[in-house]
């Protein structure tokens, strides 16, 4: 994240946490879409997504009157409000419908937008996806949704060495699947197995 | 290089892998056009009130609207920028959701542009059926405020007097009565919405409109004017006043008074009898618990007696005797007291169902061993008929016969499956399963323990529970008997309308302290020609079982699966199961209840390979019929009296009914 967009994201947040709901408004403006990307990877459908994203924008709303500043970005306290929310989410699921089926959590009826998704989790995405949640998590905080180890140990509550151990078996499951040679261009090749 | 050191130098190199930085470059998830508009409207108002926009606060809404010309003006803008894209985002919204307000004001504006009757009657018509599936969608969520239904209400009756209004400008006759006939049939729909919500909703409003018969019941003639009984309407506040002969000996002991509205009848009487007694000689005090005005009609309800000695020593072994002094009608018909044996506690558990409407007395008196000692009465009991799903016709089959053997045999047939109970095979729950019209039948499924040379086991039913539109349902009592106590199982089997599933609900009992072998651990006996799965959360592998085969329960494996033969059906009976499990595969489950111990089990064909589907399906038949089954308590009218000052040749006295159901369809 830019630092001038970081400081501008934290002049609001003081704004917002005394009140003034405008620049609170105007964050989640910056931020939603980033938290809509991260939640529509975790739980892999747009409806879910498009309630959490609103979810995490009332929490983040009653929440932001006690927000401090303690050397986190403001986005990556509004992730880990999204992660919990998503945490919630599949707490409150029934036990059947567990995350790791897409398919499942499709509504059948749309077709249309499981060809939508599935064409925009394809390749990269489906392989970070297939990691262990943990790591399928860390590589998307921290090189997708571009927040440092820090800021990550503190969206998912982990230590920071956690994360970089994490990040690290992450990278090397994805190598591995991929048959990548270092320094090699990636191409198409068939995923191993 | 150490370990740590090493993972230490990879980490830094990860930096650089080119595989992160293809990761950067992945596409973004982008919200839809819509949603996009929705956060940005959302997050550009004065988002608390915006949240605030539900029926809680409707008045705010308005009141938020008008306030505000800066909002005003920026729902214009907008709605005129992104009108698509919030229709979209909209249209699906309900109250309580922070677009419902948009949603109105779209409305509103929809409406203002409507320039004939007969656009602004359909107008009026479709958002009629707009707050009827808003209302179907409230209904369906767990929980339904009063305050959201109410404001439904306001709103489907305000567009449907409207409609009527403007229905009687329009100018082409066919057009009038095409209208017409559309914003009749609104109101079929709405009766069905409401059904499902009043019946599980009880709530106590006035009964104002409501027809009151009084008698005396005594016979004799307390009424004003020397009558027998005295019809009466109660009026807004649910209150009605009847006149009384002045001077009447205890004139309102006996009266009793039979509330009529709607299809729903309550008989009580309008002053109850002491719920505490003590018998002729003071040495005994007699209770009951609970103390109800009125029960419902053909509704098993449990009642303790409780027996003590004034001096506080014990009581001793004594009989307790009932008797039903009119007729008879809360004991069955039956015509000779019913001798109850208290426990050590003094109390005994007394299951009386009514099966009329009329007020019931019981009497009890108590046995020393020889000596009668007479007590008194101790409830005065009037019922209630309510129907259990008016108007519509049974759609599950249910025929009943006897086995060669004498014991009764149960076939129900939705069309789809049939299933059939039969009492004669020990320990058998359901017989067979079999889709209609032929094709492969499972079963039996039996649910044993065995109980030894010194236990008997016992079947009886299958008996009708309840029969409704929707479901069908008959009770199977398996009861384990040995020295120190019994096991009682009820499994409730439920046929449900156009599914090829049934539900079976385990419930146990133990009375006394039987041996725990006679609970865990359990056996199931499983269907011919089944393979089987067994263990803890993911199914592992396939046995195929030959024959029948008894499958042990335990804590480590919790439930079994089977499915048989190509006929995709399957079987989930667990005894514990974990909370998390998974099904996959052909195959059905269980839900289990640790408060309770309760297993509701799901035994069916399924279409498409798919468990959760059918699981889902079942939980939703059965989430539906628990709702249009009407639960029995509170279905009722309650009565409650105020003797005013008596003044020249009669007294008077004012009857309150206030209503337990439907409160819902008041508002409407």
């Amino acid at each position: 994240m830019h630092k001038s967009e970081t400081d501008h994201l934290n002049s609001l947040a003081r704004l917002a946490s005394s009140g003034d709901r405008n620049a609170y408004g105007k964050i989640f403006r910056i931020c939603y879409k980033d938290i809509y990307d991260y939640i529509a990877r975790r739980v892999g459908n747009r409806e879910d997504a498009e309630d959490l994203v609103m979810q995490v924008f009332t929490r983040g709303l009653v929440a932001v009157k006690d927000y401090e500043d303690r050397g986190y970005s403001l986005k990556a306290w509004l992730f880990r409000i999204a992660h919990n929310a998503v945490v919630d989410h599949f707490r409150s699921k029934s036990p059947l419908a567990e995350s790791d089926l897409i398919a499942e959590l499709i509504d059948p009826s749309d077709v249309e937008e499981e060809v939508i998704l599935s064409e925009e989790i394809k390749d990269l995405g489906e392989q970070i996806k297939s990691l262990s949640p943990a790591q399928s998590e860390v590589i998307t905080l921290r090189f997708i949704e571009d927040l440092s180890v820090a800021e990550t140990a503190m969206v998912l509550e982990k230590k920071e060495v956690t994360v970089r151990a994490l990040q690290f078996k992450a990278i090397k499951n994805l190598q591995r699947r991929r048959r990548i040679e270092p320094g090699r261009p990636l191409d198409n090749e068939e995923v191993a197995g | 290089m150490n370990g740590e050191e090493d993972l230490k130098k990879t980490i830094k190199d990860i930096r650089d892998d080119p595989l992160v930085a293809e990761i950067n470059h992945i596409e973004r998830l982008k919200p839809r056009l819509a949603f996009r508009c929705k956060m940005s409207l959302v997050s550009r108002f004065d988002v608390k009130q915006f949240m605030e926009g539900s029926p809680t606060g409707p008045h705010k809404v308005r009141f938020m609207v008008a306030r505000s010309a800066f909002v005003a003006a920026t729902i214009i803008a907008l709605a005129v920028v992104i009108f698509a894209g919030l229709t979209v985002a909209a249209q699906d919204s309900r109250p309580g959701d922070p677009l419902y307000a948009f949603k109105r004001a779209k409305e509103a504006l929809e409406m203002a542009f409507a320039s004939n009757p007969s656009s602004k009657a359909a107008k009026n018509i479709a958002l009629a059926e707009r707050r009827l599936a808003e209302l179907e969608k409230v209904v369906k969520s767990d929980s339904v405020s009063s305050n959201t239904v109410k404001y439904l209400a306001d709103q489907f009756k305000q567009n449907k007097r409207a409609a009527i209004e403007t229905i009687a400008a329009v100018s082409g006759k066919q057009e009038a009565a095409d209208l017409y006939t559309h914003l009749s049939s609104l109101d079929s729909e709405k009766d069905t919405i409401l059904s499902r919500l009043s019946l599980g909703s009880a709530a106590s409003v006035p009964a104002s409109g409501a027809m009151l018969t009084v008698r005396d019941s005594s016979g004799s003639s307390s009424l004003d004017g020397n009558q027998r009984a005295a019809v009466l309407a109660t009026d807004d506040s649910g209150q009605s006043t009847i006149k009384l002969q002045s001077g009447a000996r205890d004139s309102t002991k006996d009266l009793e008074v039979e509330v009529q509205q709607g299809n729903r009848t309550t008989v009580a009487p309008l002053v109850g009898v002491p719920s505490v007694l003590k018998d002729q000689s003071g040495r005994f005090q007699v209770s009951i618990s609970p103390v109800p005005q009125a029960i419902s009609v053909n509704t098993p309800c449990e009642f303790t007696l409780n027996v003590t000695r004034t001096d506080g020593y014990p009581s001793g072994p004594l009989g307790v005797l009932v008797e039903d002094t009119v007729g008879g009608d809360l004991l069955n018909g039956g015509s000779v007291p019913v001798r109850l044996s208290p426990d050590s506690e003094g109390n005994c558990v007394l299951t009386l169902t009514k099966t009329s409407a009329s007020v019931s007395k019981l009497v009890v008196a108590l046995d020393t061993g020889g000596a009668r000692l007479p007590v008194g009465e101790i409830l005065r009991v009037g019922g209630t008929r309510a129907p259990r799903a008016p108007g519509v016709p049974v759609s599950v089959t249910a025929t009943a016969g006897t086995t060669p053997s004498g014991k009764s045999i149960v076939t129900l047939n939705n069309g789809l499956v049939t299933v059939v109970a039969s009492g004669d095979d020990a320990g058998c729950v359901v017989s067979s399963l079999s889709q209609s019209g032929g094709g492969q039948s499972v079963g039996p499924l039996s649910d044993t323990v065995d109980v030894g040379q010194s236990g008997t086991f016992e079947t009886k039913g299958p008996s009708l529970v309840s029969q409704s539109a929707l479901s069908s349902t008959y009770e199977i009592t398996h009861t384990l008997s040995v020295a120190e106590g019994s096991v009682k199982t009820v499994y409730d089997v439920q046929l449900f309308s156009g599914a090829k599933h049934v539900v079976i609900q385990r419930h146990y009992s133990v009375q006394g302290q039987p041996p725990a072998g006679l609970l865990t651990p359990r056996t199931l006996m499983l269907p011919r020609s089944s393979s089987v799965e067994a263990g803890t959360k993911v199914l592992p592998q396939q046995t195929p079982v030959t024959g029948r085969q008894i499958l042990p329960f335990n804590p480590v494996s919790p439930y079994a699966v089977l499915t048989s033969g190509g006929a995709r059906v399957a079987l989930m009976f667990p005894v514990v199961a974990p909370l998390d499990w998974v099904v996959k595969g052909n195959s059905a489950g269980v839900e289990f209840d640790p408060s309770t111990a309760n297993i509701t089990a799901v035994l069916g064909y399924c279409d498409n390979n798919s468990a959760s589907d059918l699981l889902t399906k079942a939980r939703n038949n059965l989430a539906t019929s628990l709702q249009t089954a009407g639960r029995p308590p509170a279905e009722g009218f309650s009565v409650s009296f105020t003797s005013l000052p008596s003044s020249g040749t009669s007294r008077e006295i004012v009857v309150t009914v206030r209503k337990q159901f439907e409160k819902w369809t008041d508002y409407f």
